[in-house]
């Protein structure tokens, strides 16, 4: 009885694990890509507002006020371009 | 001022008191916004305690749910991160279920939306940069520095390559929190005021209620989507700091 139940499991799971595997290189690439476009929005803006930040902090701290802020906020600008150009390379990867 | 206007779209981001607790100075009260983190979180908790508290191999829809969902968040994890991942697992999946439930508790009206804060959307990406920053750190030693200097940049390029690096690092967190809040925060003004217009235009206010149809079910996607989006994020800074030389 348990030698002849012994054989469909196994080729069952034989089609579950080919089912699986295809299902989930099919998945892979599909998140990973959506998940980086979606990046992309705010990237800009955030790197620009820390090099603001920093360029104020900096100032501030030093007395120096507009020479930090321009000097960070290209440096966060750049940054910011720099994160994007990034995202689209990844996004070309794939 | 605000009162004097029945339709004031920004109301619903209030703060209010429930339980004013002060200790040493600090306020700690317990507010709207902390009670629909209780529901938020009483609702995870019911939904997985009746959905696995009867294990049937043919599941209903409550453990049919929780399972999919688990699965969901561990297909992801192996997906960004890989095997490594499967230790950060708990706190990826808590994360997910308590920013999912808050987006969408947010979305019933008279309800609060927590994630509309920034306060509190910047907490957890404070946390996951910091956390993700030490476990850079611990797997790789100081060698973790290395994803401020790119191999292949001239020495003499240093100086400018590696501030913008830094820049770009340090902006993670803000472009994370920020961009959970802004969606929540513009997505729940604007049903506010297509609503308010339904109100004031009276008999012709079947336009805008037809508008708003739609577009509350453009929000319900954002508040599946942005929750994903801040879990695949999160997964993909862990993955930067368990594998930095990718």
């Amino acid at each position: 009885m348990s030698d002849t139940n012994h054989k469909p499991p196994t080729d069952l799971k034989e089609k579950i694990d080919q089912a699986k595997s295809k299902y989930i290189s099919n998945k892979k690439n599909e998140t990973k890509s959506f998940g980086k476009v979606m990046k992309v929005v705010v990237e800009i803006v955030a790197a620009m507002a820390v090099g603001l930040g920093i360029g104020i902090l900096i100032d501030n701290y030093f007395e120096t006020r507009p020479i930090f802020i321009i000097v960070f906020f290209l440096l966060g600008s750049a940054a910011g371009i720099l994160n994007v150009f990034r995202v689209a390379k990844s996004l070309q990867k794939n | 001022m605000a009162a004097d206007n029945p339709i004031d779209p920004i109301h619903q981001f209030e703060i209010s008191k429930i339980a004013p607790i002060q200790i040493g100075g600090v306020d700690i009260s317990f507010t709207n916004s902390s009670l629909f983190m209780v529901f938020a979180i009483s609702a995870v908790f019911l939904l997985f305690t009746l959905g696995l508290s009867k294990k049937s191999i043919i599941p209903n829809r409550m453990q049919m749910l929780s399972e999919m969902s688990y699965n969901f968040i561990a297909n992801m994890l192996r997906d960004q991160v890989g095997d490594q991942g499967r230790a950060y697992f708990p706190f990826i999946f808590s994360l997910f279920l308590f920013i999912f439930f808050c987006n969408f508790i947010g979305l019933i009206p008279y309800t609060f939306t927590v994630t509309s804060h920034l306060i509190v959307t910047f907490a957890f990406a404070a946390l996951i940069f910091l956390a993700v920053t030490i476990i850079g750190f611990v797997k790789n030693g100081l060698g973790y520095l290395r994803i401020f200097y790119p191999s292949g940049i001239p020495v003499y390029l240093a100086p400018l390559i590696v501030p913008i690096e830094i820049i770009s690092y340090l902006s993670k967190p803000i472009s994370l929190s920020v961009r959970l809040c802004a969606n929540m925060l513009a997505g729940h003004s604007i049903l506010k005021i297509f609503a308010g217009f339904t109100v004031m235009l009276g008999f012709l206010g079947f336009a805008p209620l037809v508008f708003l149809v739609v577009l509350y079910a453009l929000e319900t996607l954002i508040a599946a989507l942005q929750a994903y989006i801040f879990t695949i994020l999160t997964c993909i800074y862990l993955n930067d700091a368990l594998h930095p030389d990718h």
